[in-house]
């Protein structure tokens, strides 16, 4: 901001004429409600303050030259420099800035599979004698006619069911390895506690409200302290095999150029030897 | 012409009235405008504490039905052209010229005849708790409710002159708004001090020409629709008059088409106000300021086109209310872009939680809801359910309560400083704040309940039995709060006027212009004009190293 000086200042001067006129139009119009004596008088002030407040601007405009008697305090430059916003990578970054590769996730969840089956069938070979028990309560979510066998049928051998179980549970534990690949850089903290306890626990939740509606017959024989163990124990595996898995950037800050793989002297910032 | 007019020789308090009366400088005016309306806010506050005295209960008899009828018609008249209007032509009055560097508005006297028309017209409605009864004996005040549906505003509906002092008193009060409309258009375009191109002002100054180029165009059609029911009552025209073949509808497109715009030429203002305030709170530039500047206008254009949305119950046809349906809903994207844009100006900043900045939080997140509610409001089946029921009763309130209100105050503790020179207490004004915010909110927010409960709006009382007990309780007792906030805010200014810290110049290291003169600053304003090469010419001034106008 830069000023001009030695300005010589005038100011309108203060006039009755506006208000008396104001107040005459507004006596003018409750004469309306109240009686034509009032309407004329309001008529009559209005004119005389219009009158007033005519001469006050022709011919020419009455003004007034104040005594300048006080002054601001001149502004003064601040001593401090302009704190700048230093910025590092993490500064409007989408979070997170380092993640996992995915094959780790679903190498994970293969492993944390195998483990979760062996869990499961020793589960079930010491609770009903028998490997199939585990195998073919799971096929019964794809299997609808599972709901219909007998105790003797569950414990028994059945192709079908086998290749129904086994399949599932390798799309699954794929699937839900590569989901652990890539949320466990966003959990905070302790990412394995929240892969083998929260994350199996909300599950375990989920599928004790849904059970009915997604697999009746395991509802019906379900153990539910061997479910919960298993769940846990791919939680578990998944989780630690992914953590332990090297993170990798996430490219976001990189340009387009070093994304490429280019080198290019004069585009690319240098990097500063220190 | 330059000459010294004689002063007349008067005792000192009558000299100094006198000096208030037949002034003409922008500042006295807007300070004058601004307390006679916050006179107008006790006013309009007494009624709407007896209208919830009376409601707190069912079955009271506090008041007679025909004195609710009158309160509630009052209040809303009150509120929105007594409190509302002065107080932001006041603000724009005082603060425009300084804003954009000049000594004074471009007619000075024309701004003096606006004020004196608004005050008049003001006390001529008041007069009709007097008048209309002295001298007829039908009725008192007004109780037509602020909008003044026709026909129940027909002389057959309506005896004796209540219903004309609404008229005249707004009428009169309407041809100010007008005139000070016209001149702060005037001056905005005209009157920039050097270097102040269009895209320089502060924002305050851009809101501020949108809404004044709002009540040029919005005041007039109100001002000859209550020409036409004055000839109705008066003179035996039929305008509106549905038995002699007149239209009620016409007097509802009329008065929307005033009373929509109204609403933003309202609450613009109040996004002025927390743009100036947001930024130097904040310590960061307004985010966003082209944006902003499109949003509002865009936000001026717009509201010319909703006001059938306060007619969504009368039967207009689905095309009609569809369309308006789409205005309505079209509005909430700039307002939400200025949402957005305030809350990125103080992301990442230093924010100090001062009361104007309080104010001003309280005021984003309470518009923010009444915004919400106003969108559910602008569907039309659901418009249909909650039609004049305490559902808009309260959204409105989050408003222009919630919205408007806290925005006045978060003004009022800002620029306080620089047109008394005194600080308003911080401890005080939090107390202010909190009681504020809470008695508010417990009194408008139980209201969304009654009115999904079915409870309508303007009845002057209820039966047992409905289930509305408790949320007008609730609501009544939210009145003691605010009541005593406003207790706090009256204690504030008296005390910090009596014996205030001296703010200095510039209290709040902020960077537009009027925080470069003194405080007060003196009738000329400036004693050299200033010149400006950015929107924030203080921040250039103070940081030569780092001027804003190698940026823009």
């Amino acid at each position: 901001m830069t000023t001009h000086d030695h300005q010589r200042i005038e100011l309108p001067a203060p006039c009755t004429g506006p208000m008396l006129c104001a107040f005459g139009i507004t006596l003018g119009f409750a004469g309306i409600v109240t009686s034509w004596p009032v309407a004329v008088v309001g008529v009559i002030f209005a004119l005389a303050g219009g009158v007033h407040w005519w001469r006050q601007v022709l011919p020419d405009p009455v003004e007034i030259t104040p005594d300048i008697t006080v002054h601001p305090t001149p502004i003064e430059p601040r001593p401090e420099r302009v704190a700048k916003l230093t910025t590092h990578r993490a500064h409007r970054a989408r979070v997170p800035l380092e993640i996992h590769p995915y094959s780790a996730g679903i190498t994970g969840g293969l492993i944390g599979g195998l483990v979760m089956a062996a869990v499961a069938l020793t589960g079930s070979w010491l609770e009903h004698g028998s490997i199939w028990f585990a195998i073919n309560v799971m096929a019964g979510t794809a299997m609808p006619s599972i709901g219909d066998m007998s105790t003797e049928g569950l414990l028994a051998y059945d192709a079908s069911a086998m290749m129904t179980a086994g399949t599932m549970q390798l799309v699954l534990c794929l699937f839900i390895g590569l989901l652990y690949g890539v949320i466990m850089p966003l959990l905070p903290r302790w990412p394995v506690v929240w892969g083998t306890l929260i994350i199996p626990a909300v599950w375990c939740g989920l599928m004790l409200a849904a059970m009915s509606v997604v697999n009746p017959a395991l509802e019906t024989h379900i153990d539910w302290t061997w479910f919960i163990g298993a769940q846990v124990a791919f939680g578990l595996v998944c989780s630690v095999w992914v953590v332990r898995a090297e993170k990798i950037d996430t490219m976001q800050h990189w340009s387009y150029l070093e994304r490429l793989g280019m080198e290019a002297p004069g585009v690319q910032p240098e990097e500063d030897d220190e | 012409m330059s000459s010294s007019p004689v002063r007349p020789d008067l005792s000192p308090p009558l000299s100094r009235l006198h000096e208030w009366v037949v002034t003409v400088d922008h500042k006295r005016l807007g300070v004058m405008y601004i307390v006679t309306g916050l006179v107008f806010f006790l006013i309009g506050g007494f009624e709407a504490a007896m209208m919830r005295w009376q409601l707190a209960w069912p079955g009271l008899d506090i008041v007679m039905p025909e004195d609710f009828n009158r309160l509630f018609t009052m209040h809303g008249t009150t509120m929105v052209f007594l409190v509302g209007m002065p107080i932001l032509l006041g603000s724009a009055n005082y603060l425009v010229p300084l804003m954009i560097g000049t000594r004074d508005m471009a007619f000075p006297r024309l701004n003096a005849f606006g004020f004196w028309l608004f005050f008049f017209g003001g006390a001529l409605l008041y007069f009709s708790y007097f008048g209309a009864q002295g001298l007829y004996g039908m009725g008192s005040a007004p109780d037509v409710g602020w909008f003044a549906y026709a026909p129940l505003t027909e002389r057959t509906f309506s005896r004796g002159h209540s219903t004309d002092y609404w008229i005249l008193g707004l009428m009169v009060s309407g041809f100010g708004s007008i005139a000070t409309g016209i001149n702060l258009v005037t001056t905005i375009l005209c009157m920039r001090c050097t270097g102040m191109r269009l895209m320089k002002m502060p924002l305050f100054v851009w809101i501020m020409l949108v809404d004044a180029i709002l009540i040029v165009v919005a005041m007039p059609p109100l001002a000859a629709a209550q020409v036409m029911l004055l000839f109705d009552r008066s003179l035996g025209a039929h305008f509106f008059d549905v038995q002699a073949g007149g239209s009620a509808v016409l007097w509802q497109n009329l008065f929307w088409f005033f009373g929509h715009p109204e609403v933003y030429i309202l609450i613009l203002p109040a996004f002025a106000f927390v743009s100036e305030i947001i930024p130097v709170f904040s310590r960061k530039v307004l985010f966003g300021y082209p944006l902003m500047v499109a949003a509002t206008v865009t936000i001026g254009f717009i509201s010319m086109g909703v006001w059938v949305h306060h007619m969504f119950a009368i039967g207009l046809s689905p095309a009609v209310n569809t369309l308006f349906m789409a205005s309505t809903m079209l509005i909430g994207v700039p307002t939400g872009i200025k949402m957005f844009n305030w809350v990125a100006t103080m992301f990442g900043g230093r924010i100090r939680l001062h009361t104007p900045m309080l104010f001003s939080i309280g005021f984003l997140a309470q518009f923010l809801f009444g915004g919400l509610t106003g969108v559910m409001l602008a569907v039309v089946p659901f418009d249909w359910q909650v039609s004049d029921s305490y559902f808009v009763v309260g959204h409105f309130h989050y408003v222009l309560f919630g919205g408007l209100i806290f925005s006045i105050f978060a003004a009022i503790y800002y620029w306080f400083p620089k047109v008394s020179g005194r600080m308003l207490s911080e401890a005080l004004g939090k107390w202010q704040f909190w009681l504020l915010l809470i008695g508010f909110n417990l009194t408008f927010g139980p209201m969304h309940v009654s009115g999904m409960l079915g409870m309508p709006r303007r009845i002057y009382t209820y039966q047992l039995d409905r289930g509305w007990e408790i949320w007008n309780l609730l609501s009544s007792i939210g009145v003691l709060f605010q009541a005593l906030a406003i207790a706090f805010f009256i204690w504030n200014v008296i005390r910090s006027l009596q014996r205030g810290t001296p703010a200095g110049d510039d209290p709040w290291d902020a960077w537009t212009l009027e925080w470069s003169t003194t405080s007060p600053p003196p009738a000329w304003n400036f004693d050299t004009d200033p010149e400006v090469r950015s929107r924030r010419p203080l921040w250039d001034a103070k940081h030569p190293d780092d001027p804003d106008w190698k940026y823009e």
